[in-house]
């Protein structure tokens, strides 16, 4: 039970260091490179939409998880893909608005994608295929 | 004036230290060395090893470690649990694939840490049929000062035709490995230009430790100036996203804490790391002196030593004594790497924090 808890708290440490933009969680399960290093993995792919509350498609907004960036396009559409081990998978993702106002101003959002029972298509081997999801955020306003 | 760390860094330090003191508490294995031989087809100047092209002891056979690891098998979760050989020169051997077809079977990811000599496009592809997921391989510098470093003429070459080869492979995951000394610090742009033409994606950059045969070397020792150009170095092209380079698992580095590594510092040897020798000790990391030995597997059970020993891996109090005594950052750091002492209650060889300090003065 004791290990249990630790284990929980490590999750939740390993959440807030990398909202301090320290490390990442393979990072910080591994000794030489990460601990998806030569495993078994599979590419998790993330796609979707970023608007505002008012419905409009935010173009511009950067998009992070570990270590690979993307941007939203003009429709406000982004797709991200990180390599882990293929099982059920939270990824800690930040939305950036790094343009200044020239697509308005925004709140940065840091938030969890969660996979649970990911099905894995097109693998090989150890690669185990690749497993996508939908998520689709709003972003509030810079007060 | 020396850097200070910002208040953001204090903060992931603290919460780092609380990491650091549950993964103690979890001690869950999750990477297991594997020493294959002592046996080395080059002599180099830095080797921690002591290495000999015949050595005294004779490579421990595949089944004895295959044994090892079925002991072990139970309490951990084979598939996040790599294992690497090492050496030595593991290639040396004839029999890995045999040892990696079996680990593969039983669920286990491995690798290689290699000098590149014999990696032959045909030895590649033999080791990747039977499981090989992984390979660090050691470049130096360039021709010249990795060929005195590794005291081969054609060490250079061959290392970058295996490089090339690995870079060639899809879905494979390698990276590649410098140790920065005097001879290199000055090249290291130039490394980096070479790698990335050879299509390599992640590099880590070590100092040389004052072990084995380096030990003797004063030269291959950074003065603190070089010293602490490596870490301006590897936080600048951090920032360029073109090649993934990162400092190695060695020393608490003050305000470079975050900002060359992509973790902070924490040496895991006996935490999450374990090795089996060729003589069957079951040690920590590796690199550390004969006195950290916890068992044999000869004579012991694998598992039970994990279980019940490793406990001066996981209490590095012993280490607070000389210059760390009153190290203002001994809890985050806790006498850097083992691999620094000459044994449990020994005093630590070299101070990152410290030698970075010298130069900022």
């Amino acid at each position: 039970m004791k290990l249990k808890i630790a284990k929980t708290y490590n999750r939740f440490i390993a959440f807030f260091l990398w909202l301090l933009g320290i490390g990442s969680t393979a990072a910080l399960n591994g000794c030489i490179g990460g601990y998806e290093y030569g495993s078994p993995h599979a590419d998790f792919k993330i796609n979707g939409m970023v608007t505002n509350q008012d419905n409009e498609k935010i173009p511009g907004i950067k998009v992070k998880v570990d270590y690979d960036s993307t941007y939203t396009d003009s429709d406000g559409k982004y797709n991200i893909s990180v390599e882990a081990f293929p099982k059920d998978q939270n990824f800690f993702i930040q939305f950036s608005d790094i343009d200044g106002g020239e697509n308005g101003n925004y709140q940065t959002l840091d938030t969890v994608v969660v996979f649970v029972d990911p099905e894995f298509k097109n693998g090989e081997g150890w690669y185990e295929g690749e497993t996508s999801k939908e998520f689709d955020v709003k972003l509030k306003a810079e007060n | 004036m020396p850097q200070k760390l910002t208040f953001r860094k204090k903060i992931a330090l603290e919460l780092f230290r609380q990491y650091r003191k549950n993964a103690k508490k979890i001690h869950q294995l999750n990477y297991i060395f594997w020493e294959a031989t002592l046996r080395c087809n080059l002599n180099c100047l830095h080797c921690g090893s002591d290495c000999k092209k015949e050595a005294a002891t004779k490579d421990m056979p595949v089944a004895d470690f295959i044994s090892a690891i079925d002991d072990i098998r139970e309490i951990v979760e084979p598939n996040h649990t790599m294992v690497v050989f090492t050496g030595g020169e593991p290639i040396l051997r004839k029999d890995l694939e045999i040892c990696g077809k079996q680990l593969y079977e039983r669920g286990f990811p491995w690798g290689i840490v290699s000098n590149g000599f014999h990696l032959t496009h045909e030895r590649i592809q033999s080791l990747l049929n039977t499981g090989m997921r992984a390979a660090t391989i050691s470049l130096d510098g360039l021709e010249a000062s990795h060929n005195w470093l590794r005291g081969n003429k054609n060490s250079f070459k061959n290392a970058v035709s295996a490089i090339a080869n690995l870079s060639k492979i899809h879905d494979f995951r390698f990276d590649v490995v410098t140790c920065a000394n005097r001879k290199n610090v000055g090249e290291l742009p130039e490394i980096k230009k070479l790698l990335l033409e050879l299509g390599v994606t992640e590099w880590r950059i070590f100092t040389i430790a004052p072990i084995g045969r380096a030990a003797q070397m004063n030269d291959l020792q950074l003065p603190p100036n070089d010293f602490k150009s490596v870490f301006d170095f590897i936080a600048n092209e951090r920032k360029q996203n073109d090649l993934k380079v990162n400092f190695g698992c060695e020393g608490f580095l003050g305000y470079y804490e975050g900002e060359v590594r992509d973790n902070l510092f924490f040496c895991r040897a006996g935490i999450n790391v374990a090795s089996v020798l060729t003589d069957g000790s079951i040690s920590a990391c590796p690199n550390l002196r004969d006195n950290f030995i916890q068992g044999n597997i000869y004579e012991d059970s694998f598992r039970e030593i994990w279980e019940t020993k490793f406990q001066l891996h996981r209490d590095r109090s012993w280490a607070k004594t000389g210059e760390c005594s009153s190290c203002e950052f001994f809890k985050y750091c806790e006498g850097n790497g083992l691999h620094f002492h000459s044994g449990p209650n020994s005093e630590l060889s070299i101070c990152h924090y410290k030698k970075i300090q010298e130069a900022s003065n």
